[in-house]
């Protein structure tokens, strides 16, 4: 059976074929019409503040898949089901992940993200800054605790003496990136993120605060 | 028959260009040379594009844009992979230090006195550019910048710079500049869309305290669907949602 209004989206069953008219919010038609058909794209960045609430949830259901490589979504505020929507669908080409000043309904959604990265995507890099849970913002001081940063010098005719300087940033607590490709054991340091992480102060992405 | 300049192989020129150190006296040295006589320019004229044009920012004002249309009506065109739109021009921000003569108390009405004693950098002096809002308002804009952008055949990578406020500018200011800012975005968006043919990148690029893009400049995808649909590998959306609508579920009819 065909409706006689007009289509976008289609579901099937044995039985009949129905053809029904879902009409989204003009904030995600703008943007769904613009990234449909861009058939090659493999690095999207997107950022959206003010955004409302169940923003997000509709333009995941708005969007076809798409095979990115590389992500990054910022300012955004949604359920873990509708993030883990979004990344599925585009799992099996995605490598790189930046989640940037996102707010989750909950903590445990936060756990259960890294959960998703660790089990079902297969990334080379990912960084995670300003995650937000509820009113609380995650902060990742304990966890930079466990991966000092190295500095050394280039030796010269004047000083040839080589030195690693070691040091921890006690108070990093924005964020944490990892790379396989400079030495991050991904799976680890992703579990390492789910026990460490604490709360703290709501992270801010207001660009006009000082 | 002696040797003579215009007689001298390329390679040669260059290896006279090269004997300037600095790299602002190498560009001289070629304008020099490219200004000498047309048989001299012709030699040279690949190797200067190619050195000095792959990268090429373009304000968005009169100037910048007849700069761009000249550009695009040369060979010089043909080296252009990368474009960078500067919309810094909407508005002019000028910084002045504590101890400066400037005493007059209307230069900072942009910004509160809060603001101002937060930022502690000293006075500003703000005021919209008419003449670049005029240019955008009245068409002549896009005039200049859908044709001029069509002739640039390898660009590849098309960046919009977000126009940078200071600090937290009073509300009536703020809103002066959204305005301005979504107008600009929707000429610069039309036009490239339209006018580029097969881009691999398109950013929208947020710096320190820049503006994001009003989401609703996006309505002008309806009407210019990108040529460069197929070939775009990398978009880059910084974006405020600037519509006053509620978000319901969607409705199925």
């Amino acid at each position: 059976m065909i409706s006689k209004k007009a289509c976008v989206s289609l579901s099937e069953d044995d039985a009949q074929l129905t053809i029904v008219l879902v009409m989204y919010p003009l904030s995600v038609q703008l943007l769904t019409q613009l990234l449909r058909g861009l058939t090659a794209l493999i690095d999207f960045e997107f950022s959206l503040r003010k955004s409302p609430v169940g923003y997000f949830k509709q333009l995941t259901k708005a969007l076809q898949p798409m095979n990115l490589q590389r992500l990054k979504i910022a300012h955004i505020k949604t359920r873990y089901r509708y993030l883990a929507l979004f990344l599925r669908s585009c799992k099996a080409t995605l490598r790189s992940l930046t989640l940037e000043l996102i707010t989750l309904n909950e903590h445990e959604c936060f756990e259960t993200i890294l959960l998703l990265m660790i089990h079902e995507l297969k990334l080379r890099d990912c960084a995670i800054r300003g995650m937000n849970a509820g009113d609380q913002g995650l902060c990742f001081h304990k966890f930079n605790l466990q991966r000092p940063h190295t500095d050394y010098n280039i030796p010269t005719e004047f000083d040839n003496e080589p030195w690693v300087w070691v040091y921890a940033n006690p108070h990093d607590g924005y964020g944490f990136k990892l790379c396989v490709d400079d030495g991050d054991k991904m799976d680890h340091w992703l579990h390492k993120a789910m026990y460490c992480v604490e709360v703290g102060r709501l992270w801010s992405g207001d660009r006009y605060d000082f | 028959m002696p040797p003579s300049l215009p007689g001298l192989p390329a390679e040669l020129l260059l290896k006279i260009i090269e004997t300037e150190a600095l790299p602002e006296e190498q560009k001289r040295q070629f304008s020099r040379l490219r200004a000498t006589c047309r048989e001299i320019n012709a030699k040279v004229v690949y190797f200067f594009g190619s050195k000095y044009f792959k990268k090429l920012k373009v304000k968005l004002n009169e100037t910048g844009l007849l700069r761009l249309q000249a550009i695009s009506r040369g060979p010089l065109r043909i080296h252009v992979h990368n474009m960078r739109i500067d919309v810094a021009t909407l508005f002019d921000q000028v910084v002045f230090s504590h101890d400066s003569d400037t005493t007059d108390a209307s230069l900072c009405s942009w910004y509160s006195d809060t603001a101002m004693g937060d930022m502690d950098i000293g006075n500003f002096k703000c005021e919209f550019n008419e003449s670049v809002a005029n240019f955008i308002m009245d068409g002549t804009c896009s005039q200049v910048l859908s044709p001029a952008l069509l002739q640039f055949k390898n660009l590849k990578t098309f960046k919009i710079n977000e126009p940078v406020v200071m600090g937290r500018m009073v509300k009536e200011k703020m809103e002066g500049i959204e305005s301005r800012w979504l107008m600009a975005s929707k000429v610069v968006l039309a036009s490239a869309f339209a006018g580029i043919v097969a881009l691999e990148q398109f950013s929208v690029e947020q710096v320190w305290q820049s503006l994001p893009m009003p989401l609703s400049a996006l309505e002008v995808a309806a009407i210019h669907r990108p040529n460069w649909s197929t070939t775009l590998q990398k978009l880059q959306l910084d974006l405020v949602n600037d519509l006053k609508e509620g978000m319901r579920q969607p409705q199925r009819r």
